[in-house]
């Protein structure tokens, strides 16, 4: 007589529960038909260049005011990859950066360079002369008060040959030189680059002023001495980070969090879910899919923010070798691509589709027609180009970029073109990408304040020259130059009109859509208004973690 | 039995070596460096660059690099992360403690579920409980871990909030949520250890089965259960247990798959997220320790083998 | 005066006769339950992946944005994924890929592993050593870490990550072939063949070889099935298989961004790789049960 075991029913139910999962799963709303991308609503907005989707959030704190006190934590897509702040270049650096150190001018949302640590500035008549009046009173973390010399310090750490900085070339190019004038006072000579100086200054925390106990002797960093609201309290390399208070902040009264943990996760999903169950309390960059869900259906519990700011994806043709270094060849894919089926494909018609790296409403957004797609001009121009149907071309590919490379093959195999397509990782595609291996890549790119930054490339001999593929116009770089050092607006925006009408006649590189950024927060944080880049607090300095409270 | 244990571990060295050979050439062999990591697309001029390879030493020749980190290697000094900005050693000694806690349990989560159902089916071999636990070990292989860990964490912790879904806490900081947070990924690692198990152990107690031995057992008059339990599973099981040893060693680095859904900082994901960042000493570092772990494990396995079985003892 | 009655010792022949043709190699995989299911399944995969275009309803690379992230209806009877492309053709056409990758890397780890572990289970020595140390080298390594690197290091493609995977697993192959030629080596049969006269390579292919086929079959079906799941995982990490080519494995790692609003985009896939494991697994538990002779006494 056997006895009846339990195992027969626990493999039944669990094989049950895995059908049960998909027969229940929930019926989404119409959501998933997705319509007509119809241009997002952050286009329509005046000044404000930022929220899509701002569900009725105060953003003046109500009448009781902020709550003092609290933790943040902050799901990071990215680890942080040097604590250098000079070499902060990827967003995990960023992300932390912007919360312990600071530049001395930032753009506000409008795009207006303010100062943040220099209260003021003046400039000679040619440009090439600029004096800085410090901010009186600013301490560094480690309690040092912030004077001209500090300034000084990091320029010169910057521009020498042994530090690595990230904006040497930038700044030995221009001909820097910083002099201390006295205590508070700082002057800065420039040969050339009047135009977007500022901007080199305010880039995305790079030349950021941080004290010089920053580096022990061996030039490692243990902590960030900066003079931003939080300060470094502990680092697990790919775990987290955790800042304190800095109760000395030289804005009073900020900053309201006693504490915020940046917690590394680099995985999308299990960000969502993390935001879901209320382990973290905001995140960044959640699955697109189900952002665009989140925005038309919002949890009752978080606000997901989709916003825009000078970004942007763009398509790459390698100039230095067949089959692009042939105008017709390029010309078809200029008129294969279909930006709209793109955005649609790739970001859920979230993005914005655009011929240049600015958000409409940006100062610089120039008014240049874009290039309409045209699948039989696109034929035609694969036809005159003499390439044989099937011509192989290979595209190097980050593993997060895999959702385009299946909508760019149908598009280019209608051509005529076969792509092949190569999955490295980030070093990898730098490796390649530098070494212009390759003929088609998505690039992306972001933190963009001066049209210089996007078009510099553009020129042949910009170090940044590989990132369009190795384009090299002697017009196209007279352009740029005269751009470059030109220091009136009205007459730079005219330079950079013929910047990109060329960049569209000759196909160098192709902008093709804006980025959304996404971020999420629980709805007891307050006080919290998204920047115009990915940082968690506005680069001049207002509005982001350091006015963040917790309603709990 | 000692120069049995000596000859083996003898033969073990030449492995270590091998080892840190391979993993000091192939990380090198990964197109694009670490200063491409930390510039990016920033546009580094030669001269810059050549100084950058300077500093980090990766512009000598292969062989002096290899044994240049090997004699420090040799005598503790694993050299310092390139990003991380601390020793390799601190490093791994910071993340080690999360994935061992993480290896125990789901082995021991594995253990306790594989090794009766893997007896029971032995036992009751074609029949539909047979069927069954090997189906049950079945999926415990073939779903991808990072399926079934996020379908775990969809039923338990989002849709029932039950478990959290990330991250770790050690356990003297509190040692019910240490329990939580490691709940999940324990079992999500563990069932695809459960299902190697399960059928291992099935087979080997399927042969101990078909052997003289046992026949000679159960004619003297024997009942089932005694000779399964006073003959058959003492050798049967020895194979069996020297998988579980050889899986902890294993688990050290190759949990990653886990670590990754989970957020648990362990070993697994160092390794991973030094191989996209080309953080060269970590991983060689990384790569060491384990192979420290598993030839230590080995001999350790090789000495509950000799226990185990007289006929190794006096070869 | 006994007088042996010749109609007993046939009677006993023709049972004997009798017993043998029912005990042939596939009719005793029949009766075994656990090896039929398994051979039923393993059939139905590989004739779905062979006749494919036959059976798949959909252009499986056709992409349909208005359609994207359906659920099952009677037009795609799995949904779409998100780019629209029908889920049932995508599983059939996926089975081709993961087929692939698990036939090459096992048939690649099988040839190589047969190739080291005879040499160096006959040869013995020096040879056997430095052979097995490098063996165990390459086996210590975390499986997933090593091919990682591996897939990183050369030309990305599904070629690497074939072969990245069989390299992975060579030293057991190795080591499984290595011990039966160990133990037949020192049989007698062998020495005989030696004193007639058989040169070394003889041995090895028409003696040893034939008889070390058992386990060998058994870690081939084992590994066939780790090898879909460790391509899924390469995928997982980053490094897989490219488009256009969708293996299941990349299947349910795109799917999984989906995986709430639309289980079925994973669910499939998902199914899919499981029920090929059991099937090739159960297939080889069933070889091994049958063709092991240790196994046969078991009432």
């Amino acid at each position: 007589m056997k006895r009846r075991s339990l195992i027969m029913p626990i493999f039944a139910s669990m094989m049950l529960l895995v059908l049960l999962l998909g027969a229940c799963a929930p019926t989404p709303a119409e959501t998933t038909q997705p319509e007509q991308p119809a241009q997002p609503a952050a286009t329509e907005q005046p000044a404000q260049p930022t929220q899509a989707e701002q569900p009725a959030e105060p953003t003046q704190p109500e009448a009781m005011g902020p709550k003092m006190g609290g933790t943040l934590t902050f799901a990071m897509k990215e680890d942080v990859t040097s604590m250098d702040p000079l070499k902060a270049i990827q967003y995990g650096d960023i992300r932390l950066n912007i919360l312990v150190a600071q530049q001395l001018v930032a753009p506000d949302r409008d795009g207006k360079f303010v100062g943040v640590l220099a209260e003021s500035w003046t400039s000679s008549e040619d440009g090439k002369e600029w004096i800085f009046n410090l901010r009186k009173g600013v301490k560094f973390h480690n309690g040092a008060e912030m004077k001209a010399e500090d300034v000084k310090w990091v320029f010169d750490r910057i521009m020498a040959e042994d530090s690595g900085a990230a904006m040497r070339g930038t700044f030995t190019g221009i001909g820097l030189v910083v002099e201390v004038v006295d205590d508070y006072t700082v002057k800065m000579i420039i040969q050339s680059g009047q135009g977007p100086f500022l901007s080199y200054l305010a880039l995305l925390n790079r030349p950021a002023i941080v004290h010089k106990d920053t580096y022990a002797a061996d030039g490692t960093v243990p902590a960030i001495i900066g003079t931003g609201p939080f300060q470094m309290v502990e680092s697990k390399p790919g775990e987290l980070y955790r800042l304190a208070k800095f109760e000395d902040y030289w804005k009073e009264g900020e900053p309201y969090l006693d504490e915020v943990v940046l917690r590394v996760i680099t995985d999308p999903s299990v960000r969502l879910n993390a935001m879901r169950t209320g382990e973290v309390d905001m995140a960044e960059e959640l699955p697109i899919a189900d952002v665009k869900n989140l925005v038309d259906n919002p949890d009752p519990n978080f606000t997901v923010d989709v916003y825009y700011f000078n970004s942007g994806a763009r398509f790459v043709l390698n100039h230095t070798r067949p089959p692009f270094n042939n105008l017709d060849a390029r010309k078809a894919v200029q008129y294969a691509f279909d930006r709209v089926a793109y955005n649609e494909a790739v970001y859920f018609g979230l993005g914005q589709v655009h011929n240049q790296p600015f958000v409409p409403n940006d100062g610089w957004y120039l008014d240049v027609p874009m290039v309409e797609p045209d699948l039989q001009k696109a034929q035609e121009a694969f036809a005159a180009s003499g390439l044989p149907q099937g011509t192989e071309v290979t595209m190097l590919l980050m593993p997060n970029q895999k959702d385009a490379a299946e909508i760019i093959d149908a598009m280019l195999s209608q051509v005529g073109f076969k792509v092949k397509f190569d999955i490295v990782d980030s070093a990898a595609w730098t490796a390649r990408g530098q070494q212009l291996d390759y003929d088609l890549l998505m690039g992306t790119m972001t933190g963009i304040f001066d049209p210089d930054r996007p078009y510099g490339y553009l020129q042949s001999t910009s170090g940044g020259n590989w990132l369009v593929g190795g384009y090299n116009n002697p017009d196209m770089d007279a352009l740029v130059i005269a751009g470059r050092g030109e220091p009136e607006i009205e007459k730079r925006i005219e330079i950079y009109k013929q910047v990109l009408n060329l960049n569209q006649e000759d196909v160098a590189t192709m902008y093709v859509v804006g980025l959304p950024w996404v971020e999420a927060w629980q709805n007891y944080v307050k006080g919290y208004q998204p920047g115009t880049s990915p940082v968690l607090m506005m680069m001049d300095a207002s509005d982001g973690l350091n006015t963040t409270w917790l309603d709990k | 039995m000692y120069r049995y244990l000596a000859r083996r571990a003898l033969a073990l060295v030449p492995v270590f070596f091998v080892m840190t050979i391979i993993v000091f050439l192939l990380i090198r062999m990964v197109p694009g460096d670490p200063i491409d990591v930390m510039y990016g697309s920033e546009g580094l001029s030669d001269v810059q660059r050549a100084a950058l390879a300077s500093e980090l030493g990766i512009d000598q020749p292969l062989a002096i690099q290899y044994f240049r980190w090997l004699g420090r290697a040799l005598i503790g000094d694993l050299g310092r992360s390139y990003k991380a900005q601390m020793p390799v050693l601190d490093l791994i000694l910071q993340r080690l403690p999360a994935t061992i806690y993480l290896s125990l349990a789901a082995l021991l989560f594995s253990v306790i579920i594989a090794i009766p159902l893997g007896i029971l089916a032995a036992v009751k071999r074609n029949t539909w409980m047979d069927i069954s636990a090997m189906v049950f070990a079945i999926f415990g292989i073939s779903l991808p871990q990072f399926w079934s860990g996020i379908l775990l964490v969809l039923i338990f912790a989002v849709g029932l909030g039950w478990l959290p879904s990330i991250s770790y806490v050690p356990p003297n900081e509190d040692f019910g949520e240490f329990l939580s947070h490691l709940f999940l990924p324990a079992v999500t690692l563990g069932w695809s250890l459960a299902g190697t198990t399960t059928r291992l152990t099935r087979s080997t107690i399927l042969e101990e089965l078909g052997k003289d031995y046992v026949r000679t057992v159960r004619g003297k008059g024997m009942r089932e259960w005694g000779v399964l339990w006073f003959h058959v599973l003492r050798n049967a099981l020895i194979p069996t247990v020297t998988m579980v040893g050889l899986q902890l060693a294993f688990l050290i680095g190759g949990a990653v798959i886990v670590e990754s859904v989970f957020a648990w900082p362990g070993i697994g994901l160092l390794v991973v997220d030094s191989i996209f960042g080309r953080d060269y000493p970590v991983v060689q570092g990384v790569i060491l320790t384990v192979a420290v772990m598993v030839v230590v494990v080995s001999l350790f396995v090789d000495v509950i083998y000799t226990v185990l079985d007289p006929r190794i003892r006096f070869k | 005066m006994t007088q042996f009655d010749t109609s007993i010792t046939n009677q006993f022949d023709q049972a004997v006769q009798a017993k043998k043709k029912k005990d042939t190699l596939f009719l005793r995989l029949l009766r075994n339950r656990l090896a039929l299911i398994g051979m039923i399944i393993t059939f139905i995969v590989v004739v779905t992946a062979v006749f494919a275009p036959l059976i798949a309803p959909h252009d499986p690379l056709k992409i349909n944005l208005p359609e994207r992230l359906q659920p099952p209806s009677e037009k795609y009877l799995l949904g779409t994924d998100h780019l629209g492309r029908d889920v049932l053709s995508r599983v059939v056409f996926g089975a081709r890929i993961s087929l692939q990758v698990g036939v090459v890397s096992v048939l690649l780890g099988t040839i190589v592993g047969l190739i080291v572990g005879a040499v160096a289970g006959y040869v013995g020595g020096g040879i056997d050593t430095v052979l097995m140390s490098i063996m165990d080298a390459i086996y210590a390594f975390p499986a997933i870490l090593l091919a990682l690197a591996l897939v990183a290091a050369f030309e990305p493609g599904l070629v690497t990550v074939m072969t990245a995977i069989a390299i992975v697993r060579i030293p057991i192959f190795a080591r499984t072939v290595r011990s039966s030629v160990l133990a037949e080596k020192e049989k007698e049969y062998i020495e005989a063949a030696r004193c007639i006269g058989v040169n070394d390579l003889g041995i090895m292919a028409r003696h040893i070889l034939p008889n070390i086929t058992a386990p060998l079959i058994v870690v081939t079906t084992t590994y066939f099935a780790a090898a879909i799941v460790v391509e899924a995982s390469l995928s997982f990490l980053g490094l897989g298989v490219p488009p256009p080519q969708a293996s299941w494995g990349v299947m349910l790692n795109d799917g999984r961004k989906y995986m709430e609003a639309m289980p079925h985009v994973v669910l499939y896939p998902g199914i899919a790789i499981s029920l090929t494991v059991l099937g090739f697994n159960l297939l080889g538990d069933g070889l091994r049960d049958v063709l092991d002779p240790r196994l046969r006494n078991i009432s």
